[in-house]
């Protein structure tokens, strides 16, 4: 008696709980759906469906400004990974390495301080940090901020895998006549090797994802995709939008899934 | 000189973890040329510690540590003739089973064709002929504490450290690698000190064991005279299986019980010292009367107050009234007599086996 009430309650609770799985998906990737639905649409207004059309698609490949905001945001992305990647890798490696510093609680909390605090907070931050140094908004000084918020990610992300390595590794290689470079180069970077790239990815996509911080810290003719997109939306909205955002939401969910797929292989 | 001919020379070598915790107190050890030394103690007695800073992986709060003669000081461990086998094996998952016994080797700088031809004679020394490119993902505990072996000895290292390389096997393959170590040992002649916790496996394999408690080093000798001649409580207790009886020395051989019994022992007290008399379990007969005993023997009356099945043995513990309880260990074979709870008995043990340690 007392099992069956038990098992019949439990699967109340498991329904109640794939629905709201179910609730939780549609609402996160309807309006995404809906969107990538539009941007075929042959119609010239935002929300009608004139047939299937990839004239969006082919008035973007011809939109001078918006390829110039493209380039703009990958030269970013790729500086700015790159840098962060090995800024934030550094860092990780140095927190995890000195795990009996008495101060090493106050470092990280310091480090994660950019995922934490607003990022108008940040961006204000930056500004006025750049205009005190004399630094004149452009390329340069987007590149400086996207490195700025993106190496607390990557260290996150190190730091993950490295509390995942056994420090008798690097022992080993040094017991086996490794110096310390050659125990860096030929085993610790090797085996933290999926978290790097996992935090590489992670850095790429928020790089060529932000909006805020850029708008704040950009000058005349560097602007970024995402902010030149926010731009057009205030003025008026086409659907050009609806394609261009079909074609970043599709980027940015290559770069998530391809970070997500690296980082598990490497925990096989 | 010894202090130059040693293998291994560790003098006045202490170590302090922060302001309170000594890991390591003042040890003075010599370990010669060829041998199969053992450091065994508890979890926490500063073994490993001790194993740790031969390699170069911790250093000395104080004193010396030498190598062949050669102070080795602040020396990194990549700078160390010696090799480690770690209690994790600690194999590179990234590399297969040749490129991680290779690993030393190819950071020495070796000759290609020299690396490929130790590598493979390693890998022979071990018998895992034919697993070259496996990863250590793919390989049994068994195989991998095999890799961890011949990378370590495929660097012909003057020293070879092991920390408890067959913690992780069951005991079957256990007892195996034991008997394989020890050949391995002797063939190539290396000077082996190895960590353990277990008492049989340091008895089967040492010649020599240093007993380590508290940081300290309480014995150090020949296997056979630390089972033997355990020269204090500690040792005595965890070597081996020990029964303790109370007492003190009537003069030299002889030994009352607390109960009143004198029997005749090992002494090196002066008479009236309180002593604890130690007996080893299979040491002990068994008898129904006195007129059983041969002659000569020391002999004492108690009963059986809980008897053991072990398989290959039983064991029984003896009730002496005053004079305590002690264990007798008696081999499961027909002609024993077995005894149940409450039975009478009397317990017969040559002089030779039964120590006084003084407190």
């Amino acid at each position: 008696m007392t099992s069956r009430h038990a098992a019949s309650g439990r699967t109340r609770t498991d329904r109640w709980l794939s629905l709201n799985g179910w609730f939780v998906f549609a609402f996160l990737y309807l309006p995404i759906l809906v969107v990538i639905v539009f941007s075929f649409s042959g119609a010239a207004n935002v929300g009608t469906w004139g047939g299937f059309s990839l004239r969006w698609y082919r008035r973007l490949a011809g939109n001078e400004q918006l390829l110039a905001s493209l380039e703009n945001s990958l030269w970013v992305a790729l500086y700015s990974t790159i840098v962060a990647t090995v800024f934030g890798t550094a860092a990780a490696l140095a927190l995890d390495r000195y795990r009996r510093w008495a101060s090493r609680g106050t470092f990280d909390a310091i480090l994660y301080l950019p995922v934490i605090i607003p990022d108008v907070t940040m961006a204000v931050m930056l500004l006025l940090w750049f205009t005190q140094i004399g630094l004149p908004l452009g390329r340069a000084s987007i590149i400086l901020a996207h490195i700025a918020f993106n190496i607390s990610f990557v260290a996150i992300v190190v730091r993950a895998r490295l509390a995942h390595m056994d420090s008798s590794m690097e022992e080993a290689a040094a017991d086996l006549y490794a110096t310390r470079w050659q125990t860096f180069r030929r085993v610790t970077l090797p085996l933290i090797m999926p978290g790097v790239l996992g935090g590489a990815l992670l850095a790429l996509t928020l790089s060529l994802d932000d909006v805020v911080i850029t708008s704040f810290v950009q000058g005349p003719g560097s602007t970024t995709l995402p902010v030149h997109v926010f731009g057009l939306i205030r003025r008026s909205v086409t659907p050009e939008i609806n394609a261009v955002s079909t074609l970043m939401v599709t980027a940015s969910m290559i770069l998530v899934f391809s970070s997500l797929a690296i980082q598990r292989r490497g925990e096989n | 000189m010894t202090a130059s001919t040693a293998a291994v020379g560790i003098h006045g070598v202490t170590k302090r973890f922060g302001e309170d915790v000594v890991a390591v107190d003042d040890i003075d050890l010599e370990i010669q040329d060829g041998e199969f030394f053992s450091l065994l103690g508890p979890s926490g007695c500063g073994k490993t510690t001790t194993l740790r800073m031969i390699a170069g992986l911790e250093y000395p709060t104080a004193g010396s540590i030498r190598i062949f003669g050669e102070e080795m000081g602040l020396r990194p461990p990549n700078k160390r003739p010696i090799n480690t086998v770690f209690q994790s094996y600690a194999l590179f998952p990234h590399m297969n089973v040749e490129d991680n016994i290779g690993f030393g080797l190819r950071m020495q700088k070796v000759e290609k064709a020299e690396v490929s031809s130790r590598v493979g004679e390693a890998i022979d020394l071990v018998r895992l002929t034919g697993l070259n490119s496996r990863r250590p993902g793919e390989l049994s505990g068994g195989q991998q504490q095999r890799v961890a072996l011949a990378r370590a000895l495929v660097n012909r290292p003057k020293v070879l450290l092991l920390d408890e390389p067959l913690g992780a096997l069951d005991l079957k393959l256990r007892q195996t690698m034991q008997l394989e170590l020890k050949d391995i040992q002797s063939n190539v002649g290396i000077t082996f000190v190895y960590v353990t916790h277990d008492q049989e496996e340091a008895l089967t394999m040492s010649d020599r064991i240093g007993v380590m408690n508290h940081g300290q080093l309480v014995q150090v000798g020949r296997s056979e005279d630390i089972y033997e001649f355990p020269s204090n409580m500690f040792v005595a207790g965890f070597v081996g299986e020990m029964s303790f009886l109370p007492g003190e020395v009537v003069e030299t051989g002889s030994v009352r019980l607390a109960g009143g019994e004198v029997v005749r022992a090992r002494t090196d007290s002066s008479p009236g010292t309180s002593i604890t008399l130690i007996l080893r379990p299979e040491k002990l007969h068994l008898y129904g009367e006195v007129s059983e005993v041969p002659p000569g023997r020391n002999v004492l009356n108690g009963s059986v107050s809980r008897r053991t099945f072990y398989g290959n043995s039983l064991s029984y513990e003896v009730e002496l009234g005053a004079s305590g309880s002690f264990d007798v260990q008696v081999e499961n074979v027909p002609s024993q007599t077995r005894w149940d709870v409450g039975d009478k008995v009397v317990i017969d043990f040559h002089h030779e086996a039964a120590s006084a340690l003084a407190e």
